[in-house]
């Protein structure tokens, strides 16, 4: 399952907005942490097509100078890479989140 | 009805890459359209274009994940630079301060469109970077008197436009992408307000206009009748603040173009950093997708609806100039309303205010509220407990039991304890019968001595009858009569005539006594013939009553059974409203649950995923267990198909692809069309159709229909996962929508209530029908 605080660290948000939005949570009511999670989501599909339409781009542009035609494992290899960049975009939020939270638990300690 | 063939799989796959491909052909394809000095520009833009975005070729959106990119190096936010910058900040600074203006003035505009308060606030806001812009100096002419020289759509352009000002301070990586939007609306409403002024409007929203000098030197600027090329004319004029704001009516024809268009390339530049998508890409070629941002998706819908309750079943095109240029700026009023207050509320509204009251998940529950804390008695059905069997069409699924099947139950039955009941009456039959032979053949058993004795006494008299001559030889009969006839005298003595009569009599006794013989005779052999065959009539009667009783043994009575082991029991339940029980599957049940936010964000993330986004498109079923995140969910399951049915699923998914019903039903539409209501599939028009054939034909068309959009699926997941999160995500919202309105069987599109001041709520993306049961999704435009 994809927390909310995660979420908001995979979405491109500003870092101002992201911030705000972090530092609001816990006081965020379920309706404003939905339309924010519709927000992001639209903002995280959005990133990954013009992703996609980028890397897409440079391989074609790269083609295109070499004088290749375009073939299907172009378009494989740009999706592979898509799919780790996206992996490593969940684990980056995910260490985010945990890192977070143990620091917040070390502040109670204090 | 043919048979179903539309194969429409194919021609939606997104493959930007085979796009790209075509891209001599599909460039001029897609200025097939356009007017001759449009075309002349476009070509020649392209090459510029090409070279503009090798600049600028990365996400701009990548800026925020710098530690993730793909080259490992930093790239920013794309800024807004040059000529584009100073224009915005100029014209926002502008706008700002009409809106101040039309505050203290107590103007009504000011108070009907909160856009002007949104813009005071940000100009506040970010005052120190937008100070310099604050009422700016008109621009001055350059050496060559025009000003407009600039390389409008150069993002990082230099400045050409001469003595345009400056704002270094001013930085769009800055503003937070709330305020961005805001300001997206602003300039966008300040381009609406300065064509409409003059009677014009851009022939595509999303190109920008190309004002660098073509060839040669940099004096050498687009010239007006070029320039009108870019542009529609409407046939009216339409009064606006910020026209009158700037004085623009003053201004020659050509340098009113060159603004609007400056602004328009503005606007662009503002909505490419904000989308994170190119209007143009590496090869030339215009980004589909950009157009489809949130505003421009959201005016078109707000235009839609606005066009419906202002001119009911009017197409735009038949309104009046005037009619249109209102209708437009209306709905881009709204949109921008609508986008502005979303992100604002979201970022920075009190937590404390209630968000809920008028969103679509608080409507879904006001509308099951009053049924809340009761129950419902129903009848529900079951067969051994379970009120579900296996779907006779899928029998990987299963179904609720109904009323039919408990109809059809109690006729089954009946029917199989009425063939009992008959086979019963029946062997009771021939028993009682075979009773009456058996004591029938015991009695002349009895007799049979006697019956031969007398049989044998009765031939013997009848052989040596005395007079059998006389009863079977008609010459002894006359005979005999002749010799007894006496002569009857009169009272004289004298003959008169004969009398036979004596004879005659004594004939008839003789005739008599041998006829009695004859019957004994008669009588005996027919009750010894009758003792002879009574065995074989009884041997048959105890076969008959076997075969009855085999019959009921080995074929009614197991019938009896099989119908009595899935024995149907109506039982009335008190439960949860079956509404009630729907809506708050699809919100939860209890304020602030988090129910749909989840799903959104499981659903997304499994379409988007590498791991799980081919398998959840494996089938319809994944693909609506996924949505409603219950895939190991059996309960779930049968609570998710209740809400999206497979006759709602199929033109939901449909309607979030693009596709038209004319695009569903191909060549079979005309004979599908009595069977689509409410915008869904209707079921209850199919099941009584009477013809088997043609019912089979629907309900393999509408299988190949489903199967079909699931392919389109399943390529989305190989070639573009993030269409199917936006499908899915317009999925679930389509039964948030539904929650919201209780009608769960219908894709209905969402009702706007009359403007209120503020805020206003934004509304689910959906499209317009076009006609009653039509459907289509708002499509890249041109």
């Amino acid at each position: 399952m994809i927390t909310f605080s995660k979420l908001v660290r995979l979405a491109p948000f500003d870092e101002e907005t992201r911030k705000e939005i972090l530092a609001k949570e816990a006081t965020m009511s379920e309706d404003q942490k939905r339309e924010i999670t519709e927000l992001a989501w639209d903002m995280v599909t959005a990133e990954y097509q013009a992703n996609a339409d980028a890397q897409i781009d440079l391989e074609f542009e790269k083609l295109r100078e070499e004088n290749k035609p375009f073939s299907e494992e172009v378009n494989t290899a740009v999706h592979l890479q898509m799919d780790m960049d996206f992996d490593k975009k969940l684990e980056a939020a995910d260490t985010s989140e945990q890192i977070e939270k143990v620091q917040e638990e070390l502040k109670t300690h204090e | 009805m043919p048979a179903p063939s539309v194969d429409i799989s194919n021609s939606v796959i997104p493959n930007p890459a085979a796009l790209r491909m075509e891209a001599p052909a599909a460039h001029d394809a897609g200025h097939a359209t356009a007017s001759p000095t449009e075309h002349g520009a476009h070509s020649a833009s392209a090459a510029l274009a090409l070279e503009h975005d090798r600049k600028t070729s990365e996400n701009p959106l990548e800026g925020t994940f710098a530690a993730h990119h793909r080259d490992g190096k930093v790239s920013e936010i794309a800024s807004i630079g040059g000529r584009n910058r100073d224009i915005l900040v100029r014209h926002f600074n502008q706008f700002a301060t009409m809106a101040r203006q039309l505050e203290k003035d107590e103007d009504p505009a000011f108070f009907g469109n909160p856009l002007y308060r949104q813009a005071i606030e940000i100009q506040q806001k970010y005052a120190t970077m937008l100070k310099e812009g604050d009422a700016p100096p008109p621009p001055k002419k350059d050496a060559h008197g025009d000003g407009h020289g600039a390389a409008s759509h150069n993002e990082h352009g230099d400045g050409h436009g001469g003595g345009a000002p400056k704002h270094e301070t001013f930085d769009i990586r800055k503003i937070s992408s709330a305020d961005q939007a805001i300001m997206d609306g602003v300039i966008r409403l300040s381009i609406h307000d300065l064509a409409s002024s003059i009677g014009v409007e851009i022939v595509n929203q999303n190109i920008p206009i190309e004002l660098m000098p073509l060839f040669g030197k940099s004096t050498e600027i687009v010239p007006r009748q070029l320039l009108e090329g870019y542009f529609k004319k409407l046939g009216g004029e339409l009064k606006t603040k910020y026209a009158e704001r700037i004085l623009f009516e003053k201004e020659s024809r050509r340098d009113q173009l060159v603004k609007i268009a400056e602004l328009h390339n503005a606007s662009i530049a503002i909505r490419e950093s904000l989308t994170g998508k190119k209007a143009w890409n590496l090869a030339g070629l215009r980004n589909k997708d950009f157009s489809r941002d949130f505003l421009s998706t959201e005016t078109e819908l707000q235009r839609n609806k606005l066009l419906a309750s202002r001119y009911e079943g009017k197409d735009v095109s038949s309104l009046t100039p005037e009619q249109r240029i209102q209708l437009n700026r209306d709905s881009l009023v709204l949109a921008i309303t609508q986008r502005g207050n979303i992100a604002r509320e979201i970022i920075s509204k009190p937590v404390e205010t209630s968000f809920g009251e008028s969103s679509l998940i608080s409507n879904a529950r006001e509308k099951v509220a009053d049924k809340r804390g009761k129950t419902e008695t129903r009848i529900v059905y079951k067969i051994g407990g379970r009120d579900e069997v296996p779907d006779e069409t899928d029998q990987t699924r299963t179904r609720k039991i109904t009323s039919k099947d408990h109809a059809q139950y109690q006729l089954d039955l009946h029917e199989a304890q009425n063939n009992i009941s008959l086979a019963e009456e029946k062997i009771k039959s021939f028993r009682t019968q075979r009773t009456k032979l058996s004591t029938e053949y015991t009695e002349l058993s009895g007799k049979r001595a006697d019956l031969e004795r007398d049989l044998e006494l009765a031939r013997q008299q009848e052989a040596s009858y005395a007079y059998k001559h006389l009863l079977t030889e008609g010459e002894e009969s006359e005979r005999f009569i002749s010799a007894r006839t006496e002569p009857v005298r009169d009272k004289d003595g004298k003959i008169t005539g004969q009398d036979s009569s004596k004879a005659a009599t004594l004939l008839e006794e003789y005739r008599n006594r041998y006829d009695q013989i004859l019957e004994r005779i008669d009588t005996a052999n027919a009750q010894l013939e009758r003792l002879n065959k009574l065995p074989e009539e009884i041997r048959k009667i105890d076969e008959a009553i076997h075969h009855e009783e085999q019959e009921k043994i080995n074929t009614l009575d197991p019938k009896l059974a099989a119908v009595l082991a899935r024995e149907i029991k109506a039982e009335q339940v008190t439960s949860k409203d079956h509404q009630l029980e729907m809506t708050d599957f699809v919100v939860g049940e209890k304020e602030g649950d988090d129910t749909y936010t989840n799903r959104l964000s499981h659903s997304q993330i499994a379409f988007l995923h590498h791991e799980t986004r081919e398998e959840s498109v494996l089938s319809l079923d994944n693909f609506r267990n996924t949505l409603f995140m219950v895939e190991g969910n059996l309960h779930g399951q049968h609570e998710a198909h209740a809400v999206l049915p497979d006759h709602v699923l199929i033109p939901s998914l449909a309607r979030a692809m693009g596709l038209s019903w004319s695009d569903l039903l191909g060549d079979n539409e005309m004979d599908l069309m009595p069977y689509i209501a409410n915008g869904v599939i209707n079921v209850e028009a199919i099941s009584v159709v009477v013809d088997p054939a043609s019912k089979a034909n629907i309900e393999a068309h509408i299988k190949n229909m489903g199967q079909l959009l699931l392919k389109r699926l399943q390529a989305n997941a190989v070639h573009a996962p993030q269409s199917n999160a936006a499908i899915g995500k317009q999925v679930l919202k389509e039964r948030l929508v539904a929650a919201s309105t209780g009608k769960f069987n219908e894709l209905a599109e969402i009702t706007v209530k009359a403007a209120e001041p503020a805020p206003v709520r934004r509304t689910a993306p959906l499209s317009t029908p076009s006609t009653p049961g039509m459907f289509r999704l708002q499509e890249n435009r041109p």
